[in-house]
């Protein structure tokens, strides 16, 4: 529910990382998921002053500028493109070689699978996944929380079959 | 649905969840952000956000010392003497403060305290310094009992110059004893002394005061901020490093004085 404006720095600590996840899931790519997180704090930051707790929560307010940023990034980029560039890119600079390997295990693959679907079904799972809840993934997207639902699992089954078969 | 399909759905969805919650941008891109955005804001909005979380009498109290603390620095520039913020330096300051009237651009008396060879003499440690807090929306609030100990991992503080500023202002008409500002949104015309600081170093030591084995704190940011300290009828903006972390799931601070013992009561 919408409550008192918080200070945009707990804001910023509280949701940058999510941002980040929800962003890595809808770009394919690391280093666009940085790219474009800074441009949705720096929007954020800026427009701030005008920000209405009243209207939306900090969530739901974030996480639609992250969505038209991730929108307009596709736009621009062109979705070839960037996959290109993805397939030859080094991962995400990271310190520790076994951060990196470990990585790629746990999301690597599984947010690049997420970020191939189409548009609707990879803002879903993006959104849902980021920890909104259903009426707040609704809102965002234009559709009731039911519809969303639906949505969501129609999402997650399109999901399973763009993942490979996992080894017996 | 069959029950072969649920089972894989919900793998599914656990995996989902495990990758969202591991998804991190590489290390050092948070700060990194925050470093760009902090000066893209002017101090006078960044102080609004700080007092918004004040009680009311508070804000018009703040707001009513910003007035004074404006008109007091109109009055001090137009006799020929300027004041200074924030951005002073060290060794500008330092000359300034042991200056033969002791604090310039001061907004009351000036005091210098030839014992200590300190421009406020020894001033009072922040309340706060050493006190686990859990960062709460409305204000920060004791850790409850039952933390068994902090560890600093991954939180290196900004390396301190020798000397920093301090802030002098009247409690009846300043920010909130506590009270806490980044360092760019300290108000310029306040009278100003620079004291020895405490070393980074020192200060991830006594963030690390009491850690055992069985440390459940863990702090992972830290940075220089300024707070706010009444003591003996005197308001102080004492520099200090704020670390940041987690106890849990439970957002945790802790501040430690930026300011040399030598420096403190």
């Amino acid at each position: 529910m919408p409550g008192a404006k918080p200070l945009f720095e707990d804001l910023y600590r509280d949701y940058v990382r999510r941002i980040y996840a929800y962003l890595r899931s809808q770009l394919g790519s690391a280093e666009d998921a940085e790219d474009v997180t800074s441009q949705v704090f720096v929007k954020a930051y800026e427009a701030y002053p005008r920000y209405e707790p009243r209207h939306a929560t900090p969530s739901a307010w974030l996480f639609q500028i992250a969505r038209n940023a991730a929108l307009d990034h596709h736009r621009r980029s062109g979705r070839r493109q960037r996959m290109e560039r993805t397939l030859a890119r080094e991962p995400a600079a990271a310190a520790d070689p076994g951060v990196m390997a470990e990585d790629r295990i746990l999301y690597g693959e599984l947010m690049e699978a997420v970020s191939g679907l189409p548009e609707r079904h990879r803002e879903v799972i993006g959104l849902r996944h980021s920890g909104l809840s259903f009426l707040e993934v609704g809102g965002l997207m234009g559709c009731s929380e039911d519809a969303a639902k639906m949505l969501y699992h129609r999402a997650l089954r399109a999901l399973r079959a763009a993942l490979p078969e996992p080894a017996p | 649905m069959s029950e072969h399909d649920e089972q894989g759905t919900s793998d599914l969805e656990r995996r989902l969840e495990a990758a969202f919650a591991a998804a991190r941008p590489r290390r050092g891109f948070e700060d990194e952000l925050w470093a760009r955005l902090r000066p893209r804001r002017p101090w006078w909005r960044r102080l609004g956000d700080a007092l918004q979380h004040a009680p009311l009498g508070r804000v018009a109290a703040g707001l009513a010392a910003l007035l004074l603390v404006g008109l007091v620095a109109t009055v001090v520039r137009s006799g020929g003497i300027s004041g200074h913020g924030a951005a002073s330096t060290a060794s500008s300051g330092l000359q300034q403060a042991r200056s033969p009237d002791g604090v310039p651009g001061a907004a009351g008396p000036s005091r210098y305290d030839p014992a200590s060879g300190l421009p406020f003499g020894p001033l009072p440690p922040p309340a706060a310094a050493g006190v686990l807090q859990v960062i709460n929306s409305a204000a920060p609030s004791a850790l409850p009992a039952g933390a068994q100990g902090v560890v600093v991992r991954g939180a290196s503080p900004p390396p301190a110059p020798p000397f920093l500023a301090v802030y002098r202002f009247d409690p009846a008409a300043g920010p909130p004893n506590g009270a806490i500002l980044e360092t760019g949104a300290v108000p310029p015309g306040l009278s100003m002394g620079v004291y020895p600081t405490l070393p980074a170093a020192d200060a991830v030591a006594a963030a690390q005061a009491g850690t055992g084995s069985s440390a459940t704190v863990v702090l992972t940011q830290a940075r220089l901020v300024y707070v706010a300290v009444v003591s003996g009828g005197q308001g102080y903006l004492e520099p200090a490093y704020l670390f940041t972390g987690a106890e849990g799931s439970t957002r945790v601070q802790l501040l430690v004085s930026a300011l040399a013992p030598s420096a403190l009561r």
